[in-house]
């Protein structure tokens, strides 16, 4: 069994509860951020020279978790074996005994999850709420997005319910790590790679 | 345990054992009888809380804790989540979901305090809760000895916004028993709105006690299941009221389930248009209504006004068709002349125009960012003008083209006969002035009148004399109120005046962190945090935060952190020294009595509430229901289906295009300022068409951004990570003035500069520049490297509603 998650960026409006909720529920302080979200944006607003505006603006916000991918970079640029992919349910995860906060695995996701604990020297990143999962409940910015715009669970049934879209700009292509990962696209949404737009809040993420 | 029910009970004496103390000539109060008090959690519990700030969503927080410490926030998880059949979970924004931080942060007031330094420089020594409080009322009772009751102000405040018995309600009902006060009316928000919308409506339903109808506020945002098309002024509820079950909530479920056409008319493309993928139609600030009269051109040219509803249920539309056509004095107000004024192209406003005029059931609807403008009164009310010219104003799908309502539960207050009615019956509203006034009332509150400065009084006698208020402003309350030094307008104005001790000998402050107001006190009285109070909660009555009814009751999560005390208790211990405290507490009444006593009467008029008792009734979470609609709608087609017998409030008893009201005022208008009687648009001081603010290039706007409702939760490190305070300009000016994402910036305005973090963006019309409002000041040198907006703005009021005008700011814009 595998696990993922969906993200719906037609509807994500940028708020940032997933984020806020995931860092009260995992104590991460701020330069911590196991949740981001992405807000990108294209297009431009012009002034045709006569006061008169034209425009062709877009924008969109996606937010991203750790993809608990199937060829996770993170576990591959691991030096001592501490960044892991748990065989019964595919969260990857960190032995925190053994890992040396090296941050190669850090520098290896395209995804920007594996995030260093600098207090500790420990790399930590999203396990899923594996202690909510236990429990029966969802992880914690599933529970908190206040457009419903999030939903986790076995990637086979999410795939049966959403498609298996999992990419947009500015994300990587699926191809490198296969993620498990859903995406709805926004209308504007663009295609991976595509340099109609740019991550306008690098600072917030 | 025992412990803490000792420290529980401590607390409602200790206020008497201050009396005994320093015993004045007055009576003490009895010691109270202690009711059982609700206990927080011992080891691991979850408590009920609130994010009770200023934004009407008033969000439950399922507060989870240990050992007397809270360790998180969670969904409250009370209901099926099925927005269809109203029972949505009620889910808190970021700044609901941070409150454990703001509880826990670094800038939280522990003990009562001095001053010591100048005012507004940070500078206080620890003193007594004893010495605070006599400190106090010695002020008190010295001002009112030496200028009377109206030399106290308190000051509008939203930190206890969603409280029935929070820092608000007790001091109202404090300085109502000491002696009265000078009071407000109208508020910051959307003064120019209410008063516009009361020109043209009257003032609908409001309800018997309940100030809040004066809003005037429309049809729900549940009812666009039924247009065909819907036209946005400034309307952002994704931004400014996300959370909760709120109004951005609603807007998402109701456009993706009937996918009408949006025409969103706003200087920025905001979240809420970008995630209901509306067509964005960017517009400069203050030109709505101008962009109002090019389609109101449209509508009457190509015979879309509907002119038997013009006849029957109008006043004065006639004068309105001459101004528009250009009878009255040449010009036609064509699209092709507002084009370039307010940056639309002409053909965009005739397709608009055509889609409202076509449309079966439009919606036209506006946000506060219009209104509040030097001529937002006319924005406000040009807006409106819209659906009346199609006569499409009751009937489904259809909205007044005010701001979206909803029926609502009403506020209880602490009143002595517990109910807002006896508001309008207490000393301190006999003389009220605009809220956005307290500066000039300090200034030269001696000149202040009915006629110039729109004073109020409720002796009609001293109204028809056009009396000028007897004293100025020289005492400040503020009760968890950021309207003294962030606020409100031209904070360099208010560090000025505030510091010239001719003028101000006391500034009280009561508060839970130590904000840029608190920095001005001169006695800071320390408040319990909102997770370290109890009250009742319910939705915000009748506004725009979606279509439930909901309601909670609220415990302690924590024992109250260091010194700090609930607001009643607080203002129970000035009573004390007043002499007063027996006539305070009801006869001992303890804060939570006080609160039981609030629950009984809100079941009273709230059946369906399930619980007999408030413990019952905290024990059951958020109960929620449908809301139905605002009564105004009803009042509105009442108004439409019989005008004869069911008037509007007006001086005509109909929908005043010509407006009797603006033109009673017109002796109100000063220098540039226009009142006319007609909802039309004019450039004021510092619009886009003010060719002497040449100095100053770009247009400034501020909004309510996701990160604070006004300046609540401006400290919070989590939310100023995630949600950064930036100002957002056009790339085409970025390159222009050679600024580049993410540098840091100095914005200049004629009244002072701040700095702040750039972000360039092409969500923005260019020669506009926007930040979010709401952090607070803190000066290094002139610069306001806090970046609090109104750094910038101007304290001058609008013409009508004597309101804030903070997004009419010429500035500029230059690398730091």
């Amino acid at each position: 069994m595998q696990l993922g998650f969906y993200v719906d960026t037609e509807i994500c409006s940028g708020c940032k509860a997933c984020m806020v909720s995931c860092k009260d529920k995992n104590d991460l302080n701020v330069g911590r951020n196991f949740r981001r979200v992405y807000e990108y944006a294209g297009g431009s607003c012009t002034d045709n020279g006569n006061g008169v505006f034209s425009q062709s603006v877009f924008a969109y916000y996606t937010s991203i978790s750790c993809n608990h991918c199937d060829i996770p970079a993170c576990t591959k640029a691991c030096p001592t074996g501490a960044m892991h992919k748990r065989p019964e349910d595919g969260l990857v995860m960190v032995h925190d005994d053994i890992c040396i906060g090296c941050s190669s695995c850090a520098q290896a996701c395209p995804y920007d999850a594996p995030q260093l604990d600098e207090a500790r020297g420990k790399m930590t990143k999203c396990d899923g709420c594996i202690d909510r999962l236990n429990a029966g409940k969802q992880p914690m910015c599933v529970d908190s997005c206040i457009h419903r715009a999030l939903d986790f669970g076995p990637i086979d049934e999410l795939r049966a319910k959403y498609g298996d879209t999992a990419e947009i700009a500015p994300l990587p292509s699926a191809s490198i790590t296969k993620p498990n990962l859903i995406l709805r696209v926004h209308p504007d949404g663009q295609p991976v790679g595509s340099g109609a737009g740019s991550v306008v809040n690098p600072n917030e993420v | 345990m025992e412990r803490r029910t000792f420290l529980k009970f401590s607390a409602a004496a200790a206020a008497v054992a201050t009396v005994t103390g320093c015993e004045s000539s007055s009576a003490s109060d009895p010691l109270p009888t202690p009711s059982e008090p609700v206990l927080p959690p011992v080891g691991e519990g979850v408590t009920w809380g609130s994010c009770a700030t200023n934004c009407w969503q008033a969000c439950p927080l399922k507060v989870h804790s240990k050992d007397g410490v809270i360790t998180r926030i969670e969904t409250e998880g009370k209901a099926t989540d099925d927005w269809d059949s109203f029972d949505h979970e009620i889910r808190p924004c970021p700044r609901g979901r941070s409150m454990r931080q703001k509880v826990y942060n670094h800038d939280r007031l522990k003990y009562p305090m001095k001053r010591v330094g100048r005012r507004g420089s940070d500078e206080f020594v620890r003193i007594s809760w004893e010495e605070a409080v006599s400190s106090v009322a010695a002020a008190m009772q010295k001002t009112y000895a030496e200028y009377g009751k109206n030399a106290i102000f308190m000051p509008l405040g939203g930190g206890s916004h969603d409280l029935n018995t929070g820092v608000t309600q007790s001091s109202v009902r404090l300085l109502n028993m000491a002696g009265g006060c000078l009071f407000f009316h109208n508020d910051y928000s959307a003064s120019q709105y209410r008063e516009g919308s009361a020109g043209m409506y009257g003032y609908l339903a409001s309800n018997d006690g309940d100030t809040v109808g004066f809003w005037n506020t429309g049809s729900s945002l549940r009812s666009l299941e039924n247009s065909d098309l819907m036209v946005c002024f400034g309307y952002n509820p994704m931004e400014a009221r996300l959370g909760g079950a709120g109004s951005g909530y609603e807007y998402l479920n109701v456009k993706k389930k009937n996918n009408f056409k949006t025409y969103y008319i706003d200087p920025r493309f905001t979240d809420t248009a970008v995630t209901a993928t509306d067509e964005w139609v960017p517009i400069r600030p203050g030109t709505d209504a101008a962009l109002c009269e090019a389609i109101a051109y449209v509508l009457i040219e190509d015979g879309y006004a509907n002119i038997p509803f013009l006849e029957q249920y109008t006043y004065g539309y006639d004068k309105y068709e001459e101004y528009i056509t250009g009878v009255t004095d040449g010009i036609a107000r064509t699209p092709e002349r507002a084009e370039s004024i307010c940056g639309i192209p002409a053909e965009k406003i005739r397709e608009i125009a055509q889609a409202i005029g076509t449309a079966s059931a439009p919606f036209v609807t506006q946000g506060f960012g219009p209104q509040r403008q030097g001529n937002g009164e006319n924005n406000a009310r040009a807006v409106m003008m819209l659906p009346i010219l199609v006569g499409k104003i009751s009937g489904a799908g259809t909205n007044h083209g005010g701001t979206p309502g909803n029926d609502g539960l009403s506020h209880y207050a602490m009143m002595p006969a517990d109910s807002l009615k006896d508001l309008m019956n207490m000393k301190i509203m006999d003389v009220t002035i605009p809220a956005a006034s307290h500066l000039d009332a300090i200034e030269f509150g001696t000149q202040m009148k009915p006629s110039t400065h729109d004073v109020r009084y409720s002796d009609k006698s001293l109204m028809d004399a056009d009396t000028p208020l007897e004293t100025n402003v020289r005492f400040l309350w503020l009760a968890s109120s950021n309207m003294l030094a962030n606020q409100n307008g031209d904070i360099n104005r208010a560090d000025r005046l505030l510091n010239d001790e001719s003028l101000v000998d006391f500034v009280v402050v009561v508060e839970q962190h130590m904000t840029a107001s608190a920095k001005y006190a001169d006695i800071i009285l320390p408040e319990v945090s909102w997770l370290e109070m109890y009250d009742v909660i319910q939705s915000y009555n009748k506004m725009d935060c979606g279509s439930l009814m909901y309601a909670y009751g609220i415990t302690p999560a924590i024992d109250p952190m260091f010194e700090c005390k609930p607001a009643y208790d607080i203002c129970h211990m000035i009573a004390n020294e007043l002499g007063i405290g027996s006539k305070f507490t009801n006869g001992g009444m303890t804060y939570l009595d006080q609160v039981r006593k609030v629950f009984a009467e809100f079941k009273k008029s709230n059946s369906w509430i399930q619980g007999d008792t408030f413990e019952e009734f905290v024990s059951f979470g958020p109960q929620r229901r449908p809301a139905g609609e605002h009564p105004n709608v009803g009042k509105l087609r009442d108004f439409v289906t019989d005008p004869v017998n069911n008037p509007l409030g007006t001086p005509s008893g109909k929908v005043e295009i010509y407006s009797q009201y603006f033109e009673s005022k017109q002796s109100q208008a000063e220098g540039t300022d226009e009142i006319n009687p007609l909802p039309v648009y004019f450039a004021c001081d510092e619009s886009y068409e003010d060719a002497t603010a040449s100095e100053y290039p770009f247009q400034c706007i501020n909004y309510h951004g996701k990160h604070s409702a006004h300046s609540i939760h401006a400290s919070t490190p989590w939310l100023n990570e995630v949600l950064e305070h930036h100002l957002w300009l056009n790339p085409v000016d970025a390159g222009a003035i050679g600024v580049i994402n993410g540098q840091k910036v100095i914005v200049e305005s004629r009244r002072g500069k701040l700095e702040i973090t750039v972000r360039v963006t092409p969500r923005i019309v260019p020669g506009v520049v926007a930040m979010p409002q709401g952090q607070w000041r803190r000066m290094k040198g002139d610069i306001d490297v806090g970046g609090c907006a109104n750094t910038l703005t101007d304290s001058k009021p609008s013409p009508v509603a004597k309101s804030f005008r903070s997004n009419t700011n010429r500035v500029r814009v230059y690398s730091a």
